[in-house]
């Protein structure tokens, strides 16, 4: 059951879709699944969900929220700036049927806690997604696109991400593996948990991973340099009292000033 | 097939009893409204931030169509069911299409019940 504020930008909730179930289904063999969504379809084109907010403890789906149906979004959909106060900050898809085809839309700056801060679902339905954009705010630890039980047939054509500056990308999507699901048996799922990951307290980047056109370049996070402080993580390199540092090697590493010299990283503080 | 805002005079009821603004009620009879509503603005939903679409249980055919319309700043107060579009009809017997393009979502706030 939603919770009393789900889709903070609009709360659609479908007719249910009729599962295919095969006369002669056997339990014990994996078998493909789906349901009917003949004439239960909620289209979306050129639509813009911003700073919404679905902003109870276990709200979901801060720009929007759909459960059942085909949902198909199209011709550049925006989620930018909504929060959902649980999981699914931009668009959030619930009920074991719901298919979403999502195709050249972008979601901004979402935030949620819980995981899902563009895309959160829990919907067993077809899942696509062709060319989205992800733009991930510094302010969370979450997923971007969290399907903790999706079908086998997860599709991402495409992407393009952009972490904040001192985060990696981070792909821990799992399966298909097999579970047993009502009303067909086993049946063969994925898990997809995306994210960008902010470097761990005493590492560092000044640079951010990103996908463009689903080329991946992914950054490290290198120990922290000497004479700074990096205990908050990311990029946020702060300089020991006494030291002036900066950002050298295009950008890449950190070189620290003492009196009058420049130190590289790693290097000996000079003689006084 | 049936324009999903000729039902709103069964909840005109509710619209009075919760001594809501009168702009809550813009889509109810006495005229049926055509199924297309372009550039409107939609004020103080009661739930879903802006709009709150429930049909679950509908026995006839839905469609809404929305275009070019700015949904802006509404706050749903309620938690649970109460909607700005609600439908209750019987189980598994509904053809639903919705239809949204070159619309605005913006400022809405569902912080539930």
């Amino acid at each position: 059951m939603p919770a009393g504020g789900d889709g903070g930008g609009a709360f659609i909730v479908m007719p249910i879709d009729q599962p295919f179930v095969s006369s002669d289904l056997d339990p014990e063999v994996v078998v493909a699944h789906g349901w009917n969504y003949s004439n239960n379809v909620n289209r979306f084109g050129d639509v813009t969900f911003k700073s919404n907010a679905a902003a109870c403890s276990r709200c979901t789906g801060g720009g929007l929220y759909v459960s059942s149906g085909l949902l198909i979004l199209a011709n550049k959909c925006k989620f930018e700036e909504n929060d959902a106060g649980f999981w699914g900050g931009g668009l959030s898809l619930s009920g074991s049927s719901t298919m979403a085809i999502i195709n050249e839309s972008s979601f901004v700056h979402n935030l949620a806690p819980v995981g899902g801060t563009a895309i959160y679902s829990s919907a067993g339905g077809k899942f696509s997604l062709s060319s989205p954009s992800f733009e991930v705010s510094e302010n969370t630890t979450s997923t971007f696109l969290d399907i903790p039980q999706g079908p086998d047939s997860l599709s991402l054509m495409s992407p393009n991400v952009l972490c904040p500056p001192g985060h990696v990308f981070v792909n821990d999507t799992i399966g298909p593996y097999t579970e047993e699901i009502d009303p067909w048996g086993f049946m063969n799922v994925s898990t997809w948990l995306v994210a960008c990951r902010a470097c761990p307290s005493n590492q560092y980047s000044l640079q951010a991973a990103h996908i463009i056109d689903g080329n991946l370049t992914n950054t490290t996070c290198p120990n922290c340099p000497d004479y700074t402080d990096c205990s908050l993580g990311g990029a946020s390199v702060f300089a020991l009292p006494g030291y002036w540092c900066g950002s050298s090697g295009g950008g890449r590493e950190i070189g620290c000033l003492v009196s009058v010299g420049i130190l590289p990283s790693g290097g000996s503080p000079p003689m006084e | 097939m049936n324009n999903l805002f000729t039902k709103w005079g069964e909840y005109r009821p509710i619209c009075e009893l919760q001594s809501v603004p009168k702009n809550l009620c813009l889509h109810r009879p006495p005229s049926p409204l055509p199924p297309f509503l372009n550039k409107q603005t939609f004020f103080h939903s009661f739930i879903g931030g802006a709009i709150a679409v429930n049909a679950t249980e509908a026995s006839e055919n839905i469609t809404i169509s929305l275009v070019d319309n700015s949904i802006s700043e509404n706050e749903a107060r309620f938690g649970g069911v109460l909607a700005a579009v609600l439908l209750q009809r019987s189980v598994y017997a509904s053809d639903m299409f919705l239809s949204f393009s070159g619309d605005v979502f913006k400022n809405n706030n569902a912080s539930g019940g």
